[in-house]
């Protein structure tokens, strides 16, 4: 029996030259379908510790950058086997839509506005409006030339959303220069560049 | 159990921003291979529970503190 798979990223093609993976192990790509499966032999799940997460991290990202286009994986998925078929058509534009791209973190700090309460469709509208931060429009006007995509993600509390931008690989550095002076309405912090966690498909069994 | 509480705690008390911003990229996202390969890993929801507070203190803590 082969032994598990600790699965790092998804690609489409491999990468060139051997890759080290969170523990050192060379990284195989393994075929699967029409995509290879970036992966390192392990005896175990990884311990969840700062230590592996960050090594993660560090062999996702080394993966993103000898590769045109890869969708990470989470951390911890260790597997018997790699099996993708039924969700070809998902990861194959997925893996359109970051080729070649990276991904800028914003994080947006503040209370989010009341909603308007004087009907049913006005309180469902102030909400739908208030979750797309109109807050941020000067914002995407200002880094529109860069961004290929956005996703938001909306939390609770002070942390009122992260937004997800795919940009251009090597853009980052214009990403964050376009951000300086801008006077938003509310607090935004940036990271980044990062591999394209948040354009890969959630959830998919 | 306690020794997976305290897994989680010793990496959310000592985190810093790049950690967390780390964190919340490789436990909550990027395709899941299969629903049970992370059930394997100890501690997951616990951290997970936590971790957008952290993300807001840390932040606060740290407001002019350029993230990597």
């Amino acid at each position: 029996m082969s032994p598990p798979l600790n699965v790092y990223a998804l690609a489409d093609a491999p990468p060139a030259g051997l890759l080290p993976g969170a523990l050192g192990e060379p990284v195989r790509a393994l075929r699967a379908g029409p995509f290879y499966a970036l992966a390192g032999e392990v005896d175990r799940p990884p311990e969840l510790t700062a230590e592996s997460l960050r090594a993660h991290e560090a062999a996702v990202r080394r993966l993103f950058e000898a590769c045109a286009a890869v969708l990470p994986v989470r951390f911890g998925s260790v597997v018997d086997q790699v099996d993708f078929s039924g969700r070809e058509a998902e990861l194959l534009e997925a893996l359109e839509l970051v080729r070649g791209r990276e991904q800028m973190t914003l994080r947006v700090y503040g209370e989010e506005p009341p909603p308007d309460r004087r009907s049913g469709r006005a309180y469902l509208e102030s909400l739908r409006s208030s979750r797309s931060l109109p807050e941020l429009d000067p914002l995407r006007a200002a880094l529109a030339p860069l961004v290929r995509a956005e996703r938001i993600e909306a939390r609770k509390g002070p942390l009122r959303a992260s937004v997800y931008h795919l940009i251009d690989r090597g853009s980052a550095p214009g990403y964050l220069g376009a951000m300086e002076g801008l006077k938003l309405a509310v607090r935004v912090s940036p990271s980044g560049p990062w591999p394209a966690w948040s354009f890969a498909p959630e959830a998919l069994r | 159990m306690r020794r997976r509480e305290e897994q989680a705690m010793e990496i959310l008390e000592g985190a810093d921003q790049s950690l967390l911003d780390v964190i919340d990229h490789v436990l909550n996202k990027g395709v899941l291979v299969s629903g049970e390969a992370l059930l394997g890993v100890a501690g997951v929801d616990l951290i997970y529970l936590r971790l957008e507070a952290l993300l807001c203190a840390a932040d606060r803590v740290q407001p002019r503190a350029r993230k990597k």
